[in-house]
């Protein structure tokens, strides 16, 4: 009988996902902190590994493990937030208030966080000085261009809208439609999701005769006004200015392609610079920051959080975990991880040399807005956004109806995240 | 006394094993089915009734407003169109060629067995990678079927940005890739069927597709009821195909119900929903098969 039990317990044991493996192992005097990652390319993750190997050879008491589940990271954390088992460390990449900020330890305290970039405040920080995450980089985007490319056709890169699809016009005319002048990776929804919210920025907030804010955050926000985007997509779609495929391309076609100088622009930054170099130096690719919408309106560069590091607040090794930010905000540390990822450092003090420094130097006048749906849109509008511009790109619905879906979207998330509202205004 | 005696002797003195410590028995395989079937879906059950954006530690009651919205959503509609058209079209098709297939390699041909691997081969690729695999014959920019139609002479086609032909040309991968199953089933009940019946209709005179519908049909009924079974809640509930080819997409004209809650789920932190559409799922899945198990049970009894 007994037996029988026993048997029964080391089963149920077997089959029992997680019994503690992180925690065990490593015996009494070694603490073991578990780091979780976004970090997606191979060339950063080595960075990033290196780094944790000093810190490691500085406390041999602490043992780092990092992960990188690459795709399946937001998944994986949705799961282990709801079940309130949280990584010591982990990435926030976005949403640091929003989605992570229950499960985040408040690092205020800390000393790097005199030197946090004020770009970075409205997203890392609240109004009572509560600081949710340390950034490891930042996000500067626009739209990234086949600059050889453009010298070659005499093309300027655009500054406002009208300029944008006079650019694609040309480009499409001078390269005898050899060239996709605007490129989309739409079997990834976010590719549409991501057009939508770069370019409501300068739609709906930055011009000072456009200005929306209030409304989006009140709830009394009309979103007739937001379908001027999805006409200018259809627009583009129909004088053939996007690819035949911009509904099922993957973004995995999109390096071999802008090294094959097939693509002129596309919305993305990142690494994709010198991975086109990699294949064919010849391809120079350049970023500018979001063309105006309005007259008289400057262009945007679209930004915030990337990668950071969040501590857990209910991590049994939280005072080993703040070490571990410490030490990767120390200058020279904060300098190799973002000039690994090719994107400017979270904090003030850190010069880097990346990809694109010229280019964010050339621009470097121009100011910094926040993630638009991270700012004045209900958790859960990416998805929405992104579903609309294929059903628009499809033809299953028309620009009016895309912004009345939008609409009714936007009223349903802000009933169900109202807490969230409160917080924002 | 020989081994044999002394062992039954033996077992005649041991007491009768009390049927309460057999019980036990069944603990392991009761725990597995509480731990991993039970307790999630009246969990899940729980959760329809609550606004949960899937990750939060809080959440409000909403009553049943998942359910009325799940009633009054047209994407409901469209995805409970698609999974209908997944479990009963894909099981409509795959029944037709594994039939099909199951009579011609029944017969002594050359190649029989070799015909045999490659229809069933498709079989053991991971539904995923085979969505892959054909993502990579449609797709626009170098796709495989360009190539064709390119040699031919014919321009290119973006053959998955059509959101009426998305559904039908899942229900065609599904098809190719689990005709072998339903034609492995109908050939182990043809190779059941005694020939002597065969031969005794030929002598009475039986033509053309007469033996098939008088003796083949009625025999391999038992065949035909677990294949429609089996290939109706792997089509309703069909997930790693739409996923790894379209994405569900353009927006969410070839979303089944899985990955309807799915993307709910994980993407539009919509939990509460994704649980409503989940139960009514299998309440769909339950009836759909349940029904089509009655109906196929009793056309084997009557047939027979």
């Amino acid at each position: 009988m007994k037996r029988l039990l026993a048997l029964f317990l080391s089963f149920t044991c077997m089959i029992l996902p997680g019994c503690s493996a992180e925690q065990s192992g490593a015996g009494e005097k070694q603490k073991t902190l578990t780091v979780y990652s976004t970090i997606s390319s191979d060339s950063e993750r080595a960075v990033f590994r290196k780094l944790a190997d000093s810190f490691q050879k500085e406390h041999p008491d602490i043992q780092v493990n990092v992960h990188f589940p690459g795709n399946d990271y937001e998944n994986m954390m949705r799961v282990r937030m709801a079940a309130g088992d949280m990584p010591d460390l982990f990435d926030t990449h976005g949403w640091a208030k929003i989605r992570y900020g229950e499960y985040t330890a408040d690092l205020s305290g800390m000393s790097w966080t005199k030197r946090l970039d004020p770009n970075l405040n409205s997203m890392l920080k609240d109004a009572k000085g509560r600081i949710y995450a340390f950034p490891l980089n930042q996000a500067k985007d626009g739209l990234a261009y086949n600059r050889t490319m453009l010298e070659k056709y005499g093309i300027k890169p655009p500054e406002t809208m009208d300029d944008f699809m006079k650019a694609l016009r040309q480009i499409k005319e001078k390269s005898g439609g050899t060239v996709i002048p605007f490129w989309f990776a739409g079997y990834e929804k976010s590719s549409f999701a991501q057009y939508y919210d770069q370019f409501a920025a300068p739609l709906l907030i930055t011009d000072p005769a456009h200005r929306y804010k209030k409304q989006l955050l009140n709830g009394t926000f009309r979103w007739t006004h937001f379908t001027y985007l999805s006409d200018k997509l259809k627009e583009m779609q129909k004088e053939n200015l996007l690819n035949i495929d911009a509904v099922t391309a993957k973004r995995s076609q999109l390096i071999e392609l802008m090294a094959q100088n097939k693509i002129a622009f596309t919305l993305q930054g990142g690494t994709l610079g010198q991975d086109v170099a990699q294949i064919n130096p010849k391809v120079k690719v350049g970023i500018i920051p979001t063309p105006a919408v309005h007259k008289g309106d400057a262009p945007v560069w679209i930004g915030g959080e990337r990668y950071t590091l969040a501590a857990f607040k209910d991590s049994p090794r939280l005072e080993e975990a703040k070490q571990f930010i410490a030490f990767m905000a120390r200058p020279e540390h904060a300098k190799s991880i973002a000039e690994a990822t090719s994107l400017p450092a979270g904090l003030v003090n850190v010069q880097t040399d990346i990809f694109y420094a010229n280019d964010y130097k050339r621009y470097q006048h121009i100011k910094v807005q926040p993630y638009f749906d991270r700012l004045y849109l209900p958790n859960g509008m990416w998805d929405v956004m992104g579903t609309a511009g294929q059903e628009l790109m499809a033809d299953i619905l028309t620009p009016a109806e895309i912004s009345a879906k939008l609409g009714r979207e936007y009223k349903r998330l802000r009933l169900q995240s109202d807490s969230r509202g409160a917080e924002k205004e | 006394m020989s081994d044999l005696a002394r062992e039954t002797q033996g077992f005649q003195h041991q007491k009768p094993v009390k049927s309460a410590s057999l019980w036990w028995m069944y603990v392991p395989a009761l725990a597995t089915v509480f731990i991993f079937m039970i307790f999630p879906f009246v969990k899940g059950a729980f959760i329809t009734f609550t606004n949960w954006n899937g990750f939060s530690q809080t959440y409000q009651w909403v009553g049943v407003t998942q359910y009325k919205r799940l009633f009054t959503d047209p994407d409901t509609w469209l995805v409970v169109k698609n999974t209908l058209l997944y479990g009963i079209g894909s099981t409509f098709f795959q029944n037709m060629l594994g039939l099909l297939y199951a009579l011609l390699l029944n017969q002594s041909l050359k190649m029989k067995a070799l015909t045999r691997t490659i229809v069933y081969l498709p079989v053991i690729i991971s539904p995923l990678i085979m969505g892959y695999i054909w993502y990579f014959i449609f797709s626009y920019d170098g796709g495989a079927l360009n190539d064709v139609l390119g040699a031919l002479g014919i321009g290119p086609v973006n053959a998955l940005a059509s959101p009426a032909a998305n559904p039908w040309i899942i229900v065609m991968i599904n098809t190719y890739q689990y005709a072998g199953i339903a034609m492995i089933v109908y050939l182990a009940g043809l190779q059941s069927i005694p020939k002597d019946y065969y031969e005794a209709a030929k002598m009475d005179g039986a033509g053309g597709l007469q033996p098939f519908f008088t003796i083949t049909l009625p025999l391999l009924m038992p065949a035909v009821t677990i294949n429609m079974v089996i290939n109706i809640i792997g089509g309703l509930k069909l997930f790693d195909v739409i996923f790894a080819l379209t994405a569900g997409g353009p927006g969410n004209s070839s979303q089944s119900m899985s990955t309807f809650m799915y993307d709910l789920y994980f993407k539009r932190q919509d939990a509460g929903y994704a649980a409503a559409q989940g139960v009514f799922m299998s309440v769909i899945i339950l009836v759909i098969s349940f029904s089509a198990l009655v109906y196929f049970k009793r056309k084997e009894t009557e047939m027979s």
